[in-house]
């Protein structure tokens, strides 16, 4: 996931925290949602747009992804 | 605090998909001007929904536009070709002003054939030839074999085009308008404005548009978002309301009876309350220019603001019993094809269809009954209703 992020947010893989908000990465819109598609992929869920308004850090959007499998 | 009073308008509410119409209701009575999703008003009641469609100084939003500014973005490291602004670029429902008018008022014109009623009529009876000996379909296949069999001919597509790519075509290039798209799902749409370029040929539709517009010197690609828009706007809305209607009615028997007696009028309107209660275009957006005071709320100049038509044909200040079809409902004023100057320009078309296969349609289906929940497709502006299996009743 930090890779994707990094991807979208043009920040470095390393300046990624696993607990710093998601708005703080300045992710617009368009990019949140294609994270939410890439995500859906690799979990094989469903997985929200709206999941990193509500679990807006890695590590709470990976301990509520984890919790549904 | 009161939690209902903030209650937010949320389409990944669970159900809503389903059915969203309960959250809907929630919004309109406990919050129905807001800002939602996207940062966007968000509007529920009738009344305000009304106003604004009324408002000649609202605007439309620019999804052409919109692309333009995001194509660096969608295609970074992408192959092809983009299409998705040059796509969009003349859409009538995305154009204000002076080209707004050109564009709708010579769509209007070349979509006006005298032979209408033949061509609805030769696809109803081939459609439900063509399905009435199965013991069991996709009623949504049904649905969009019937309207393909329509738009083929208005728009010279050939009928041996594939039923699937018309439908990913069409269903693609609606989705285009929602929110809560992604990079990956753009690149699909751009994919099938790729594909529709193979089915635009010269036709007696894109000429009258020609000539129509030939003092505009519209480039090939302009053209072709036309076309786009046409076969997309005619195939889409019209199968979709279909399909929920038909749905409805496979729930709801007794309104065969209903469909059965009734009279030419008693139908007419009939058909304007499945349009009311299917709703397939849910939200429509404007824009404002200058601050607009709505409900009693201040939105500030630039705003995009979401009509909820689907909650406003819910409305039970304006609708008795709103969430039962009433096949006999006397007062109906609908915004299931918006209002104003942008009303939808193929309403009259939508309603023909129906007049003319509603009956025929509804004697087949009454043989047939739901084998399983339908499956909806995760759209939000525009509902579709994915896959609905039928079978034929037992004892036929």
């Amino acid at each position: 996931m930090r890779t994707k992020l990094a991807e979208e947010s043009g920040l470095k893989i390393e300046e990624i925290s696993p607990d710093e908000s998601f708005e703080e990465m300045n992710l617009d819109s368009l990019a949140l949602v294609s994270l939410a598609y890439d995500l859906e992929q690799v979990t094989e869920m469903e997985i929200n747009p709206t999941a990193f308004t509500e679990y807006d850090t890695i590590n709470k959007l990976t301990e509520w992804i984890r919790s549904q499998k | 605090m009161d939690p209902v009073a903030e209650i937010k308008w949320n389409p990944y509410t669970p159900g809503y998909f389903a059915n969203p119409y309960p959250h809907l209701k929630e919004c309109r009575e406990n919050n129905p001007v807001h800002r939602g999703a996207q940062n966007g008003w968000t509007i529920f009641r009738y009344k305000e929904v009304s106003e604004i469609l009324r408002n000649p100084d609202l605007l439309v939003s620019n999804l052409s536009e919109y692309f333009k500014s995001k194509e660096s973005v969608i295609f970074k490291n992408y192959s092809g070709c983009p299409h998705l602004a040059a796509g969009t670029s003349h859409w009538p429902m995305y154009l204000n002003g002076e080209i707004h008018k050109r564009v709708r008022v010579a769509m209007t014109k070349a979509m006006s054939r005298p032979d209408l009623d033949e061509i609805i009529r030769n696809a109803s009876q081939e459609t439900v030839q063509k399905f009435e000996g199965l013991t069991k379909f996709d009623l949504t296949e049904f649905c969009a074999e019937f309207i393909k069999r329509v738009i083929c001919v208005l728009f010279n597509i050939p009928i041996s085009t594939n039923l699937a790519k018309l439908e990913h075509y069409s269903n693609h290039l609606a989705r285009s308008q929602d929110i809560f798209v992604s990079k990956q799902e753009y690149l699909a749409i751009n994919e099938a404005f790729e594909w529709g370029k193979g089915i635009f040929s010269r036709n007696d539709y894109m000429d009258m548009i020609r000539e129509s517009l030939a003092d505009l010197n519209l480039n090939e690609e302009q053209l072709y978002s036309i076309f786009a828009i046409s076969v997309m706007a005619a195939f889409e809305t019209s199968k979709d309301n279909l399909s929920l209607s038909f749905l409805e009615l496979l729930k709801n028997p007794p309104l065969y009876e209903d469909i059965e007696r009734m009279s030419k009028t008693e139908l007419n309107g009939f058909i304007d309350e499945l349009f009311r209660y299917s709703s397939p275009l849910q939200f429509t957006v404007r824009v404002n220019e200058q601050p607009l005071e709505i409900g009693g709320v201040q939105i500030e100049s630039g705003s995009k603001i979401y009509l909820s038509l689907a909650s406003a044909n819910r409305d039970e200040e304006i609708f008795e019993n709103p969430d039962s079809i009433l096949p006999y409902r006397k007062s109906n004023p609908h915004l299931a094809f918006g209002g104003g100057v942008h009303r939808c320009l193929g309403a009259q078309i939508a309603k023909r269809e129906l007049q003319i296969a509603l009956k025929p349609m509804a004697s087949l289906f009454q043989n047939y009954e739901l084998v399983a929940d339908p499956v909806w497709s995760r759209q939000i502006f525009m509902r579709t209703v994915k896959k609905v299996q039928i079978r034929q009743k037992s004892g036929n």
